[in-house]
């Protein structure tokens, strides 16, 4: 393996420190740890293949993988069809400050493809334009799965505040 | 339509570096040794506790909390997190060494400690000695011997506390008979970021590393991190270290302790990845706890 970080000591060195960056975005947004540490092995793996020592390149890698994931269990979920069934929801104002303690459990109780557009919308802050990137769709296809993601988001959020 | 703020804007979360257990990270670091056909070695595991994390750099093995009575601690975490500990009676103190945790936690009775004192496994207890004098710290007691085995006790040059010593097979304590169910999670101390690495980095290896450049908390190995308080709030800070434990969920962990006479903080705190709550044991000790979720696993059906 050559590359301009020199030996593999020292490229090892770099993928140390490296290592908590990748599985904390993964982790911060999925919550599970099985599923943190086989993307973060994967996305490690892939770095030393590539000969990337960039943290941010791993990390646009980890955001690839973790909604790969999310698409795969959707999949396997058989929520594509009923996600692509929805009706468009009016995409109203909703004028509530949410409580930042149940946003990751209210994320983690959602399908992965609505989970997949929260995230990379407004977790991650990326614009639509990239958010379509990510997710192998059109501008226009991602801005209608935001909506129905928000409105999913927003009944799942306004149901779990009922059952305290 | 409005012009209120968006409330989906609440769920922007930063990358936040979060240590991933150290079993993974030793078995990931030996693919990556593989994939850079390196030949994997065994100076990562050397260090019992401190498998993980980058090459050199001293991880932390133990921690000491300062107890009131040592008994009714071992007591009072092991319904809480059932731990399992060894009583060892030393110089008028009582001590309990947890036998069930993947880094140890000693409970000393002795009210002359400080509060909280971070262990650290070095390869060469002489050289560490040398370098906290060099780099303003004070060595206060400690029997480094002439092949770098030996302990060494003393505070790092803004007055914290710390232990080094090199792990061995010193002595073997009886295996325990359940899991624990709470861990040492991270040692938090707070204080002056820029010469706490000035003083970590030659002393024991480490570099600091943040995940946003506006951050004042850095991760330094595993299980320990660095909060520059007084450069976040612009006030005057005495350093300090808080030993958080973490559980698999906050709240019933929270609820836990006020059952067995301790006292749960004001609230958790959203950390990013994970929550954290300040508690009490039921003779005042503090600790904190942290955890990846509030009420449980997340439902993933």
């Amino acid at each position: 393996m050559r590359s301009e970080a020199g030996t593999g000591a020292a490229l090892l060195d770099v993928y140390d420190r490296a290592v908590p960056q990748v599985y904390g975005y993964l982790y911060g947004r999925c919550r599970d740890v099985p599923t943190a540490e086989d993307l973060t092995s994967e996305t490690l793996l892939a770095a030393v293949r590539a000969g990337k020592t960039s943290i941010p390149w791993m990390i646009g890698v980890a955001r690839h993988k973790l909604v790969d994931h999310w698409r795969r269990r959707a999949r396997d979920e058989r929520l594509v069809a009923r996600i692509v069934d929805q009706p468009i929801a009016m995409d109203d104002p909703w004028a509530v400050r949410l409580d930042s303690l149940r946003v990751a459990d209210v994320l983690a109780r959602m399908g992965g493809h609505h989970r997949a557009a929260l995230t990379l919308r407004y977790v991650d802050g990326l614009p639509v334009p990239e958010v379509a990137g990510v997710l192998g769709r059109t501008v226009h296809a991602t801005e209608a799965l935001l909506v129905r993601a928000r409105a999913a988001f927003r009944k799942l959020y306004e149901s779990g505040e009922g059952d305290d | 339509m409005t012009d209120r703020p968006d409330p989906f804007d609440a769920l922007r979360r930063p990358v936040v570096p979060l240590a991933p257990r150290p079993a993974f990270v030793a078995s990931l670091r030996r693919r990556l040794q593989e994939e850079l056909n390196m030949v994997p070695t065994d100076d990562q595991t050397a260090g019992g506790a401190g498998a993980a994390g980058a090459a050199g750099a001293a991880q932390l093995v133990m921690v000491h909390l300062r107890v009131g009575n040592a008994d009714r601690a071992m007591a009072f975490f092991g319904a809480l997190l059932d731990w399992q500990g060894e009583r060892v009676e030393f110089e008028d103190h009582v001590s309990y060494y947890t036998t069930n945790t993947e880094t140890t936690v000693r409970m000393l009775d002795d009210p002359g400690a400080p509060a909280v004192v971070p262990n650290y496994g070095v390869a060469d207890v002489g050289a560490v000695v040398q370098a906290i004098g060099a780099a303003g710290g004070q060595v206060t007691q400690g029997e480094p011997n002439p092949d770098g085995s030996g302990w060494a006790r003393g505070t790092d040059d803004q007055g914290l506390p710390l232990l080094v010593f090199r792990p061995g097979r010193h002595y073997e304590s009886a295996p325990p008979t359940r899991e624990a169910t709470g861990e040492v999670g991270l040692v938090f101390l707070r204080e002056d970021a820029a010469r706490a690495e000035r003083f970590y980095g030659p002393v024991l290896g480490w570099q600091l590393s943040r995940s946003d450049p506006a951050s004042h908390y850095f991760d330094a190995v595993p299980k320990v991190g660095i909060f520059d308080e007084a450069a976040a709030f612009g006030h005057e800070v005495e350093p300090d270290a808080t030993l958080y434990l973490s559980v698999d969920a906050l709240a019933p962990a929270l609820a836990r302790v006020e059952e067995l006479g301790g006292q749960a903080g004001p609230g958790a705190q959203d950390m990013g990845p994970y929550f954290s709550a300040r508690c009490t044991d039921d003779q005042g000790t503090e600790f904190g706890l942290i955890a990846t979720t509030l009420e449980g696993p997340p439902d993933t059906s």
